[in-house]
Parts: structure tokens; sequence; C-alpha cells
């Protein structure tokens, strides 16, 4: 387990490189000037232009900036944003509470719709409960997120406004009421493939021999279904829960920007606009780094819930 | 990462097993003795009411595309400047725009973005995936743990945040669709890379590989007729749900203002530009979307029903 833990962080840390590198190959490339941002539509004077230029030392080869950028994170300085003018680590301090709090009650939507209607389907195979949860999970799978989040918009911001069903469209000010409508939206996609996920698996184990048993020695269908199936389906639909944390943390660009969310996925498309490079990479690492640390987390609990599973 | 959990991307629908074909073949070849592996597939696939309805949608839209001139009752830039904003009547179906454009011919229009990105970035990814998933898979060792990681790398970024920077880095004066070919296209390789690896694991180790090996065949000659024919089942499943995906991404990257040259008929953009209107001229914002819906729909329900002829134990 130690050697696996160790083999896996091991990989964690070249997976990190990696993609920072790339990213930071990739925003190098990048035509637009941020000093030109900077100074909206006027001219900037060459000696300030000069003088930014130095400060963010925007004139090094790319490599020299990368090793600076990789001792200065070791530091825990993510550098300053062009745009804001602020530390990067400190913009993301304010907006990582907001992403998290977005994919958790995102998740807790995916764990009760997600299993919930993924169970119903397998226990009642062929009925027109099941049907109509494999029709709205397909459905939910192809509309757009941004689009549903207009609609929602449209429907309980506009239609339902005044009444009980109203509901805050946009930002995060009306307390329990403002997560209502961002977290179905950005759970939408994920809940459709719990869903389906947790179908075919509680299938599956219902047709394993121990169900049988369970059912021949004379249990109850609520104690073999609940206790016996849906305990052992469950390992795997966890674990995909997990991961789409990661996902979701990473995913919500969309949501973020539609219901003006102010956590990282919306702090990233300001950033990219304004070619704000410290503020885009602080972000993404920020997601890489949530994907690998979830990724580890679940794998290793994995192994510790299961005990037929053995790394070496 | 490790093998233990093969992560699924942002949307990944439940694998198919490779080898589940045979699963299926045996009872029906008994009765049928000339059923091969594939018509038997096709033979099922044709029964499935979901597959049928997915290939309608399909097959309707590219005909759409194809033959956007004879369906639109306008030019979809034809301005009208004293019929602007007018909402959806016998004369415009779906209204019009800002502008005074037929709102539905449009729409029709947009498929073309769609179906395009749709198949081009789809193809690359595949062919990217399915390259290195065979490598990985068949040579193993070394091989495989560098693509793997490499793999990984492209699985732990955002699939829309890295759209954009490749978008953005290709620059303005980069063709923009040829932009969104690119940026889809060399994302997307790592899901089917995994699962077509994952595919090719297992049918290596079969017994006609071994026996091919014994005959002296070479290695591309045991990838190319044995290896990939037997294992490429679940990659099929894949790409036409990843299809489906693709346009999603592409209206996704259009709406936030990276994808097609605005003015351009694209549904996602389309909604985008509807979007401030939201209130006033809903239709503006409706229509592109259940395109979107629709044709997305379409693609999931033909890979749903593959998957289920494939595989009728996962039914």
């Amino acid at each position: 387990m130690t050697r696996y833990i160790v083999r896996r962080l091991l990989q964690m840390v070249l997976v990190f490189f990696g993609a920072t590198f790339l990213l930071f190959a990739a925003l190098y490339l990048l035509p637009g000037d941020p000093t030109q941002a900077l100074g909206s539509d006027r001219t900037l004077a060459p000696a300030t232009v000069q003088a930014i230029r130095a400060r963010y030392h925007l004139d090094d080869p790319v490599y020299v900036q990368y090793a600076t950028y990789i001792k200065d994170i070791a530091r825990g300085d993510l550098g300053t944003s062009i745009q804001l003018r602020r530390p990067v680590s400190q913009i993301m301090r304010d907006s990582i509470p907001w992403s998290v709090k977005l994919a958790l009650s995102a998740t807790a939507v995916e764990i009760i719709l997600g299993i919930g209607s993924g169970v119903i389907s397998a226990i009642k195979r062929y009925s027109f409960l099941d049907t109509l949860s494999t029709v709205s999970t397909s459905v939910l799978i192809a509309i757009p997120v941004f689009w549903l989040g207009l609609m929602l918009q449209i429907l309980f911001g506009l239609k339902f406004r005044g009444t009980f069903l109203g509901l805050p469209i946009s930002g995060v000010t009306d307390g329990w009421k403002s997560y209502v409508l961002p977290s179905i939206t950005l759970a939408s996609a994920v809940t459709a493939v719990t869903a389906r996920l947790t179908r075919t698996t509680m299938l599956e184990v219902m047709r394993q021999d121990y169900v049988r048993t369970a059912s021949a020695k004379g249990l109850s269908r609520r104690a073999v279904v609940f206790k016996h199936a849906l305990r052992n389906a469950l390992i795997p639909v966890v674990t995909n829960i997990g991961l789409d944390f990661g996902t979701l943390i990473g995913g919500a660009i969309l949501t973020e920007t539609v219901y003006a969310w102010p956590g990282v996925g919306r702090q990233v498309y300001f950033a990219i606009i304004a070619h704000d490079n410290p503020v885009i990479i602080g972000s993404t690492i920020v997601f890489v780094f949530a994907f690998m640390v979830v990724n580890l987390i679940v794998d290793i609990s994995y192994a510790v819930l299961d005990p037929r599973i053995r790394y070496v | 990462m490790s093998d233990a959990a093969v992560q699924p991307g942002p949307f990944v629908v439940e694998p198919v097993t490779p080898g589940g074909l045979d699963a299926g073949v045996g009872g029906a070849a008994a009765e049928l003795p000339m059923m091969t592996l594939w018509g038997d597939v096709w033979r099922r696939l044709r029964r499935n009411k979901l597959a049928i309805l997915g290939s309608a949608i399909i097959l309707g839209l590219v005909l759409t595309a194809a033959l956007a001139p004879l369906i639109a009752p306008y030019s979809p830039d034809a301005q009208n400047l004293s019929n602007f904003l007018a909402p959806p009547s016998l004369r415009h179906w779906f209204g019009t725009d800002n502008l005074g454009r037929d709102y539905f011919s449009r729409v029709v229009y947009g498929s073309r973005v769609s179906i395009s990105i749709g198949i081009v970035a789809t193809f690359i990814s595949v062919a990217i995936g399915m390259s290195l998933g065979a490598v990985s898979g068949y040579f193993g060792g070394k091989i495989d743990a560098v693509v793997m990681r490499v793999a990984d790398v492209f699985f732990s970024f955002p699939f829309i945040v890295g759209a954009i920077i490749i978008i953005t880095a290709l620059g303005p004066s980069f063709p923009r669709l040829l932009a969104l070919f690119i940026a889809i296209g060399v994302l997307g390789w790592a899901t089917v890379g995994r699962i077509f690896r994952s595919s090719v694991l297992q049918v290596r180790q079969a017994d006609y590989v071994e026996a091919a090996r014994a005959l002296g065949a070479g290695h591309f000659r045991i990838l190319t007729r044995h290896v990939v024919p037997n294992a490429i089942a679940p990659v099929m499943v894949y790409s036409t749900i990843y299809t489906g995906l693709v346009i999603l991404t592409e209206a996704a990257l259009s709406f936030l203002g990276f994808g097609v040259a605005s003015g351009t008929p694209a549904w996602g953009l389309m909604v985008a530009d509807g979007k401030s209107s939201l209130t006033s001229q809903p239709w503006l914002v409706l229509f592109p979307g259940l395109a979107i819906v629709l044709t997305v729909l379409g693609f999931i329900f033909l890979g749903d029903g593959l998957r289920d002829s494939m595989d009728p134990r996962l039914r």
C-alpha cells in the first residue's frame, strides 16, 4: 500500500510538471500582449510598457520564465495578476471556496437524484419509470450547460418571480437560495451519468449468487436490495462521484459565467479575455491539482473500502 | 494514474467490455450459421428502436446541412431592418433576429458548423487516441507508461479551459473553424486512448493473436489485421456518443466567444447573441438550444443502441 501511494505521488509530480509546462508553452505562444489589455484603448508610453514587461519578466526566454515560476510556486507564490494588480494566491483564496461550495452542493444533487433514480430504474427494470429515467438521462447529457442555465433563469427568475418558486438567478448574495439553480445546472450531466452507472451496476450485482442466496434465505426484498445489492453496487458509483468532484471544480466555467458565480471558473474566463497569464496559470494549476488530489483520495479509499482490491 | 480506477472524462457513459461481442453470438450462431460477428450486430441494431431514432435524427441533420440552401426559405445573412426581432409567425417560423434575418434559415445553416466540427474533430481524436492506445496496449512496458502519463496530463486539464487556451494561442488570424477542429480534436484523444488501450490489452492475449505470431506475422500485421478489428467495438460506441459531446463543446466555446467568428450562423453563438434579450425575445435562445439538444440526443441514442447491439448483456 505504501509503495503504491509513493508511486502514485511520483506520478502526480510528473503529471503536474507536464501540465504546467504545456500550459506555459501554450500561453507563451499567445499573440496578445498583456500590456495592451492593461492600457485598454489608450496606447501606453513605450517606457511604461518596458517597465511593466521587466517587472513581470515578460522578456525572458520561456524556459527561464518557467523555471522562475516553478521556484515561486514552491514558495507558495503564484505571481501577481496583471489586470487586477493583486497576488494570484489571494485571488485564488477568495474564489476557491466558492467553487468548492458549488461543487459540493452539485455533488449532493448528483448523489440524491443520480443514485435514487438509478436504483429505481434497476429494481423496476423496463417499467415506465425506467424508460422515463433512460430518456431523461439522455436528454440531460444532451442539454448544453449554458443553455440549461439560461432556461432555468427564464423560468425561475422571470416566470415564477414573486411566487414561492422564484429564485435568485445570479450572484451569491441570497444565502442558500443562490445555490439552487447553479447547483442543478452544474450537476445536470454528472447526475445523468451517475444514474446510468448506478442502474448498470445494480443490475449486474442483482445477478450475483449472493443476492440470490439472500433472497432464498427469505430476506425481504427491501433488505436484499439495500443491504446486499446496493452496498456492493455503490463501490464503482462512489468512485465515479468522487472523480466527478474534480471535474465539477474545473468544469464550472460555464455555470459560473452564466450565474455570475465568483468562483475560479469565472476568474479564469475573465483572465483569458484580458490575457492575464498569471491568473490563467494559477487557476489552471488549481484545477489540475484538485483533479489529481481527488483522484488519489478516491483510489486509496477504494483500496481501503474494498478488501478485494490489492495494490502493489 | 493507476489502472485500478479508469477515470471517465466529464461525460463518459458506461463503457462496453470488449469481447462482449462474442458473448451474444454463440446462441445466434447455432441457428444462423452464416451470420458473421458484424452481421449479428447489424441485425440487432436494426431492431433497436433507440438506434433507429438516433440514426434518423443524424441522417436528417446531415441532409439539412447538405441541402441548407434548398431548405432555408431565406438567405441566412439577408437583413431586413424594417422587420427585426419579429416573434415566430407563419412567414418567419422562428421569428427574426436583431438585424431582421430569418431565424429559421440561420438555425438551418447552423447545422453545417455543428456537423463539420462533429465529424472532423471526432475523427482527429479517434485517430490519435486509437493509434496511441493501440501502441500503448500492444507493446506495454515503457511505451505504455509514457503514453499513459501523457494521457493523464491531458485528462487533468479542464476540457473547455484547455480548448480556449489552444484557440487563443493559434491567434485571431488563424481560421476559426480549423482552430476548433484542432483544439477539440487534440484535447479529446485521451479518453479514446484509454478505452482502446484496455480493449487491446484484453485482445492481445487471445489465442488467435498468439497463432498469428507463431505463423510469423509482424507487429504491424498483427495489430492491423487481428488486434484492432477485434478491439474496436467499445471505441465505436464511445466515438458515436463523443461526436455529440464534441458538438456540445463547440457550442459552449462559441457561446463563450472563442468559437466561430461572430456573425456566422452557429447555434452556440446564436444563443450567446440572443442572451441579451432573453426576457423580451426568448425564442432567440430557445430554438438554437433545442437544435443542439436534438442533435446531441441523436448521437447519444445511436451510441446507446450500438452498445446494446454489441453487448446485449448490458441492456
